[in-house]
């Protein structure tokens, strides 16, 4: 009786102990509070596995854009590039951390790029100059994007003192400058981080051609 | 023919050959019902202002069809071929612009693009759509309307495209011919507003006259062909736009079709126009934008013996515009109010008696019934003052009501 009662009771504590860990909320906005988008957050420490998979991310090409805007994935990466137009598209990149080039294909057809290294791609279609979107290559243990409310979870983040980075393409100073902010996250329950980022963002324009 | 041609294609691009040959072909077709009250429309001789306009004019009819056909010739050069249909025209089908384009890949932090051919400046910022359609509105601005009738240039075109602080700066430069009557339409009827454009050797009427009118002017045919080289000169346009790290972009544009002023052929003349045109879009919010246009030209002929004092016509045009769209759910609103106005500039030598000035306001409805499928409804009122309405009998003071609603599908 005592033995059966104290066994689930041990294997609660040791899944605890494993998974010290808790639920962190990340809300970015403009100074004037409203929730900015494709934001990407970035959680650093000391984590024993990535909790982005190395495969299955997909750029794809719809209504001549790309979808997503931002997209985040780990070095090593494999990005497909499906073209769901009617129309050709010719992707390149020209980013010192992962240029590439996808001459010119056809609606259905698809591309895949690898991204070795850590580092922004800044993404074009030389046919529809308007076409734009970044790839955010990241060794941060957990990363995110922001959705239309401006908010990015993550879940079980282990507890620690952790630095948590955001990061916008159109972040004054961007390419390569983020938001960045100590947190301790504590082994249970869920925290909130706010922050305030102030973007530029270009006109869009789009275009039938 | 085709096969041949289809074989010249395979032979220059196989690359492109074994793409889906659907990806090539776009296009629209617009089915619209509308009614015009007040004057005579211009196409239908008189100095109406719109595509609509004098007694009982109400109809339904196809507005338009268009085809685009883009081929990719190499990895960096495509075909731009638009064929047109428009039943108001006499000769209802035609070829609207037809070039080839070079754009290599990006070299560093440059973009390069040339083109060669026949097409419009870029001078509108309403005509964004498939096949240089509107796409906020059914009826273009006074300006953007004239660049659709009179100003489409055969010739070439480059533009470089670079980084400018945060943001991009475009320098585009063209060298043209076949635009040597630019500005007629201008002088014998003053500005209009309406979607039918000049298709490539095609002609649009200019107002009706009375014969004794007519005499006075031997060399001028009743219309106007804007697709035209007579002088043997060439024109030039140059544009420079900055795009700034902000929702928002600038442009100016000056163009000269280095007209002679005096060279006839076949009852065209091929007149001195230039003009500068700025445009300002700004995105004032997720769903909002506004465009804004102002135009500032002159154009002129004069007879054959003569200096350049003795101008028969010489003409100033002036307009500006601004529009404000919205979109919500699907939808859209746009809503435009715009001035025009030309002048004499050639009081006492004038033939023509050319100036005019109006205002016009115009608010469309726009609803995305499926993704290729358009159901816009439009109202256009329009108050002008034209001296020569009185020569054929009507008052120079008119106002006009144009009510449309058109099932677009775009594809
Ligand atoms: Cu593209």
């Amino acid at each position: 009786m005592i033995r059966r009662r104290f066994i689930p009771l041990f294997a609660a504590l040791a899944m605890h102990a494993s998974a010290w860990a808790a639920d962190v909320r990340v809300e970015v906005r403009s100074p004037g509070g409203a929730p900015i988008a494709n934001a990407v957050v970035t959680i650093s420490g000391p984590a024993t596995t990535t909790a982005l998979p190395a495969d299955g991310w997909v750029m794809e090409q719809k209504g001549l854009a790309f979808h997503p805007f931002v997209l985040v994935v780990p070095p090593g990466a494999t990005v497909s590039f499906p073209n769901h137009d009617q129309t050709r598209h010719h992707v390149y990149s020209f980013s010192p951390a992962g240029p590439f080039e996808l001459k010119l294909y056809g609606s259905g057809e698809t591309r895949t790029v690898r991204f070795p290294k850590a580092g922004t791609i800044a993404i074009g279609c030389n046919i529809h100059d308007q076409m734009t979107a970044f790839i955010r290559v990241t060794d941060a243990p957990w990363a995110a994007v922001t959705d239309a409310s401006g908010v990015a979870t993550f879940h079980d983040v282990e507890a620690g003192d952790r630095s948590i980075n955001v990061w916008h393409p159109y972040q004054k100073g961007a390419p390569d400058a983020t938001l960045g902010r100590e947190s301790m996250i504590p082994a249970a329950g869920s925290v909130t981080q706010t922050f305030l980022l102030s973007i530029r963002k270009p006109l869009d324009l789009h275009s039938a051609y | 023919m085709r096969s041949l041609v289809l074989c010249l294609i395979a032979g220059i691009a196989p690359q492109a050959m074994s793409q889906t040959p659907h990806g090539d072909l776009s296009g629209l077709l617009d089915l619209r019902v509308g009614a015009g009250g007040g004057e005579t429309s211009w196409l239908d001789g008189g100095f109406g202002k719109l595509g609509l306009g004098g007694e009982d004019d109400l109809d339904a009819r196809i507005a338009r069809g268009a085809l685009v056909w883009r081929p990719h010739l190499t990895w960096s050069t495509d075909l731009y071929l638009q064929l047109e249909f428009d039943p108001e025209q006499d000769n209802p089908v035609g070829v609207g612009e037809a070039y080839l384009r070079f754009k290599p890949m990006p070299a560093g932090s440059l973009r390069y693009s040339l083109k060669v051919g026949a097409f419009y400046p870029p001078v509108s910022l309403e005509n964004d759509g498939v096949a240089w359609s509107t796409s906020r509105t059914l009826t273009p601005s006074a300006i953007n309307t004239w660049i659709g009738e009179e100003v489409k240039v055969g010739g070439l075109e480059t533009s470089v495209t670079m980084p400018a602080g945060a943001g991009h700066l475009t320098a585009t430069g063209a060298a043209f011919g076949y635009n040597d009557t630019a500005g007629t339409l201008l002088t014998f009827r003053g500005w209009a507003m309406h979607d039918h454009q000049i298709n490539l050797g095609g002609e649009f009427p200019l107002p009706e006259r009375t014969p004794a009118w007519w005499a006075l002017r031997p060399r001028q045919a009743h219309v106007a062909e804007p697709f035209r080289e007579i002088d043997g000169r060439v024109g030039y346009y140059a544009q420079l736009e900055w795009r700034p790290a902000a929702p928002f972009a600038a442009s100016v544009l000056h163009y000269d079709n280095n007209g002679d002023g005096h060279s006839r052929d076949d009852f065209q003349t091929s007149w001195d126009t230039a003009f500068t045109n700025v445009s300002v879009i700004a995105q004032l919010g997720e769903n909002t934008q506004l465009l804004a246009q102002a135009m500032l030209g002159e154009t002129a002929w004069i007879p054959l013996a003569n200096g350049p004092v003795a101008k028969v016509d010489d003409v100033g045009f002036r307009s500006a515009y601004i529009l404000l769209d919205h979109a919500f759910g699907g939808q859209g609103l746009a809503a435009r109010l715009e001035a025009f106005e030309t002048t004499d500039e050639n009081q006492p030598y004038s033939l023509n008696s050319t100036p005019e000035n109006g205002w016009a306001v115009t608010a469309s409805w726009r609803n995305h019934l499926t993704t290729n499928l358009i159901w816009m409804v439009e109202g256009v009122y329009v108050e002008s003052n034209r001296d020569a309405r009185s020569q054929v009998g009507v008052d120079p003071d008119q106002n006009q009501l144009q009510l449309q609603t058109a099932l677009r599908v775009n594809f």
